[in-house]
């Protein structure tokens, strides 16, 4: 009894183990491993054992040793069935670090066996109980005692009471028979007796609730209390499921009056979608390569290192350096030495790039700077020849657990594959030894900072100089192939506006209203990536006016896209339109033009926006929030309905939360969705939701109207107060859908500023070519007629800041700090700060003119 | 004699606590007592007599406790508590009251000591 009640308390502590490792995993966020739950285990296993050793009970005799001799063997089985179920594990999983599965194995093999024989040891004491020995039943008739186990089995109450309530009824049954001579008369006796007794269900339902009643009130209000508490469960358990299946209702199309908002009152024919769509459906898409380099924004591009900007200590050392090298250089064969100045001009080098191999191969080759960095870096730090950069080891690596992964890397000599010459560097040096390349890369080392001392610096006037001469080949293929795209897209900038009708995709029922567009948003940004090549690469072969054209195209197609629809459509076109500036402003900072074509240019600018420059329209974006509502909840019930946790996944779609939840191990996911679920139960019931939505949307509303300044002044509370204020977690959608209108209203402002700014600095420079000289003030532009109205300072409330400087002039904004900080822009980590730094004192303004150089 | 159910429903605990104030008893003991007293006109059924113990021992007019039997076996005996006792009394009053009543209605002698 002692052994198997001790079993019963160890199986009670791996439970309570088992339960505190959850509580922890939780709060650690489930880690892979679950090292919380073994060793609460473990712990508790191990307080039980001591507990149990105070208490004394573990004084084991013989006899318990002779009763423990079963269980213990089927222990030891377990053990040795679950170690070997672990080592089968651990095999399949590639020999983990740590035995987590043997662990595992043993855990569940011994649960398995003590719970077994606290079942049968349960029954086993059920089965003596109900037999009543020592209480009596022994001496009675078999009717009776059946009669008294019966009672006692249907009474169903604490096993002591019933205990109490055999030995009672037996007495009562002994001394009613103890007068009849033969088992006849018992047996005879005993049938009164038991008809008199009555129904012996109905009795034990009495005795059963006469005893309760004896029981003391604390034991009473506990046992309610657990009822209640189980009750409560049993209704929130049912309610949960009512809860996650509900199904939403879709009664308003919202997609069509989308569409019906959008649509303007003008003719078809001038529409410009029809083009934008052949545009897009005649599009070539780039390999990876070339995709990879036109997605490269300005500030991907790094400052191009040139001999005259070291200081004289260094540019000494390499001098010296070379003095001493160049003997590797020229005693290489003429031909070696002509093969690596043509891999020069191509601005790469014939060795090997990256460590690593990448599905893009461009790395199998070093770009002529990168060479010259990591060179420089060898003769500073004199370094020995197997370090560094390209250079390789065999590697062995292992990775996670039980991962073996070997990266065998050699030393490389090669070129990029879409390079002819990368077959003539391979044949000539492909068999040579790693000793007779090492020497090989010692020449080249020489050669290449020769090369890079004697070559005059690179004049980098677009984004196109920084490419290799190979990239530049491929890029302008790839817009030559899209030639025809561009004429189409063209034709439709032309047009007075862009309406396109949204519409699901075949065989798709339930989407968002704000991922149905994004597929356009995305196509259309790649049209203007073809536009911004195809500009910068007439301009590096003095096509200038194509330049601009098709920089102008871009603007017009950005203009389509504002002004309606919701906001991510707005801030595309507010976004190609910023893209195309940038270069507008490059190239007149370092063409001539005359004064007709700036005086086109600045017409076609300002005829742009005749209703004026278009603001944040959120009419969509409200729209798309009430179909989202729509469909993320259910319809009708308290409250008009509660957010079904299935469907805020839908959510995830636009946030990419769903591409990271796949990859969340399984123990997070079904937390996760236990958290989902909490949240959707705390979340506002629909009707709040809306009404809170609005209340919303119409401060936000009023907040992207504003511009920064003036929000500035007023001090207006952002959306995001507006968010916190509320009660926590009773909002969380809103915190997802709601834009951040400060933001947008900033994009917005700076976004006309940006447009007045170069319409501005046209008028300027027509001054400039027909007056001679530049204006004192901008009002004398206006009075001339140069310019209509002054360029808006978003920051300031006023003008941007003209001022005339002794041979050209500057024009700028307060920038984000709201102080003039008398045109000098904000470097941060050596990138200028287009906007200066919020907050900060000399944040910097936003200059507009002069033009920073690329450097 | 067999009695209507509901009329025995009320006189069986006083009957019992009358019994049990004179000693106490253990169940057998007091089916029998009360058999012998009552002139075997009142039996407790055995299927009523336990949940009624049990139910004034809830109540706290009786008090069961294990103890040794002179053959040596533990048998529980009930015995009256104070609450009881009180309890007692006021029934015996109302019975007495209702006796007078009924003797009246009826014309009769219907005496309770």
């Amino acid at each position: 009894m002692r052994i198997k009640k001790l079993f019963v308390r160890m199986l009670v502590a791996v439970f309570l183990g088992l339960c505190a490792g959850i509580v922890m995993e939780f709060s650690s966020e489930w880690l892979v491993f679950p090292v919380f739950l073994i060793v609460g285990v473990l712990a508790c296993i191990f307080i039980e054992i001591v507990i149990e050793v105070i208490r004394g009970t573990l004084t084991i005799t013989r006899e318990d040793l002779r009763k423990m001799k079963k269980p213990v063997l089927r222990i030891l089985i377990a053990t040795s069935i679950g170690l070997f179920a672990g080592i089968v594990m651990e095999f399949i999983s590639v020999w983990a670090t740590f035995p987590f599965f043997l662990i595992v194995g043993v855990l569940v093999s011994v649960t398995v066996v003590i719970t077994i024989d606290l079942v049968r040891y349960r029954r086993s004491m059920r089965r003596a109980f109900l037999e009543g020995k020592g209480l009596g039943m022994e001496q009675l008739p078999v009717s009776t005692a059946e009669l008294i186990r019966l009672v006692i089995k249907k009474m169903r109450y604490h096993k002591e009471v019933r205990s109490e309530v055999m030995a009672e009824l037996a007495e009562h049954f002994e001394d009613e028979l103890k007068d009849c001579g033969t088992d006849e008369e018992k047996e005879q006796k005993a049938k009164e007796l038991i008809a008199e007794f009555g129904d012996a269900k109905l009795l034990a339902v009495l005795l059963r609730r006469a005893k309760k009643r004896c029981r003391p009130l604390w034991r009473t209000v506990v046992a309610r209390t657990f009822q209640a508490v189980g009750v409560l469960i049993l209704c929130f358990v049912v309610y949960a499921v009512w809860f996650s299946t509900g199904k939403p209702t879709i009664s308003v199309d919202y997609l069509a009056l989308l569409n019906q908002l959008n649509r303007p009152e003008v003719h078809d024919e001038d529409n410009a979608w029809p083009h934008y769509e052949e545009a897009m459906a005649l599009y070539v898409e780039p390999d990876q390569r070339i995709q990879e380099l036109t997605e490269r924004r300005r500030k991907d591009f790094e400052k191009r290192l040139s001999f005259s900007d070291l200081n004289k200590e260094k540019q000494d050392m390499i001098r010296k350096w070379l003095k001493e090298n160049e003997a590797n250089w020229d005693n290489l064969e003429l031909s070696q030495k002509q093969l690596f100045e043509r891999c020069f001009n191509e601005g790469l080098v014939p060795l090997a790039g990256d460590v690593y191999p990448g599905e893009y191969s461009s790395k199998n080759y070093s770009e002529f700077d990168d060479a010259v960095e990591v060179i420089i870096e060898r003769i500073e730090h004199g370094t020995s020849d197997d370090m560094l950069g390209y250079e390789y080891q065999m590697m062995e690596m292992r990775m996670g657990y039980g991962y073996g992964l070997h990266f065998g890397m050699k030393r490389e000599i090669g070129l990029d594959p879409d390079i002819a010459l990368d077959s003539e560097v391979i044949s000539l040096f492909g068999s040579y030894s790693q000793e007779e390349l090492a020497k090989i890369r010692k020449s080249i080392e020489a050669g290449v900072i020769k090369e890079w001392i004697d070559s005059p610096p690179v004049v980098v006037k677009s984004l196109f100089d920084y490419l290799l001469p190979f990239e530049k080949k491929l890029i302008v293929k790839w817009v030559e192939e899209n030639e025809e795209v561009w004429r189409e897209f063209v034709a439709g900038s032309s047009k007075s506006y862009c309406y396109r009708e949204f519409q699901l995709q075949d065989g798709v029922k339930d989407k968002l209203l704000w991922e149905i567009g994004s597929s356009y948003f995305i196509s259309i940004r790649k049209l203007t990536r073809v536009g911004q090549w195809r500009s910068r690469i007439a301009r590096e072969q003095g096509r200038i006016q194509q330049s601009i054209d098709d920089c102008l195209a871009i603007v017009r197609a950005g203009s389509h896209l504002q002004g309606r629809g919701t906001i991510v459509e707005q801030l595309v076109g507010l976004g190609m339109c910023r893209l195309a500036y940038d270069d507008i402003f490059h190239i007149l900072a370092s063409e001539r033009f005359s004064a007709d074509e700036l005086k086109r240019l600045q017409n076609q600018l300002s005829q742009l926006y005749p209703q004026g420059y278009p603001l944040m329209n959120m009419e969509g974006e409200r729209i798309a929030f009430m179909d989202t509502v729509q469909r993320l909840f259910t319809d009708g019930g308290p409250g008009g309905g509660h957010l079904i946790p299935q469907k805020t996944g839908m959510c995830g779609d636009i946030y990419d939360v769903k591409d990271v939840a796949e990859e969340i191990p399984v123990g997070k996911k079904i937390f996760a969705n236990t958290a989902l679920t909490s949240m959707c139960l705390l979340h506002a019931r629909r009707d709040a939701t809306i009404a809170v939505g609005k209340q919303v949307y119409k401060q936000a509303e009023v907040i992207v109207k504003m511009s920064p300044y003036e929000r500035h002044k007023r001090d207006v509370g952002s959306i995001e107060e507006i968010i916190f204020s509320m009660p926590r977690y009773r909002y969380t959608l809103l915190e997802y859908v709601i834009p951040a209108a400060e933001r947008i209203s900033e994009l917005l402002y700076q976004g006309r500023a940006l447009h007045e700014a170069t319409i501005a600095i046209l008028g300027i420079q027509r001054w400039r070519l027909e007056k001679g000289g530049y204006p004192a003030t901008l009002n004398e532009l206006i009075e001339a007629g140069y310019l209509t109205k002054l360029p808006m300072d978003p920051y300031s409330g006023t003008s941007l800041i003209y001022k005339k400087t002794e041979d050209s002039f500057v024009l700028y904004s307060m920038g984000e700090n709201f102080e003039d900080d008398g045109g000098k822009v904000f470097e941060k980590d050596g990138d200028v700060q287009k906007w200066g730094a919020r907050g900060a004192r000399e944040g910097g303004d936003a200059v507009f003119w002069p033009v920073a150089k690329l450097r | 004699m067999k009695f209507e159910s509901q009329l025995l429903k009320g006189i069986a605990p006083v009957v019992v606590l009358e019994i049990l104030s004179r000693g106490p008893m253990y169940g057998y003991e007091l089916s029998q007592a009360i058999e012998q007293r009552s002139g075997e006109i009142l039996t407790l059924g055995k299927g009523t007599l336990y949940p009624l113990l049990y139910n004034l021992e809830a109540k706290k007019l009786v008090k069961g406790k294990w103890e040794n039997h002179q053959s040596s076996r533990k048998r529980r005996y009930y015995s009256i508590t104070g609450r009881g006792k009180d309890q007692l009394a006021k029934q015996k009053a109302q019975l007495k009251e209702l006796t007078t009543g009924l003797n009246l209605v009826f014309g009769g002698a219907i005496a309770i000591a």
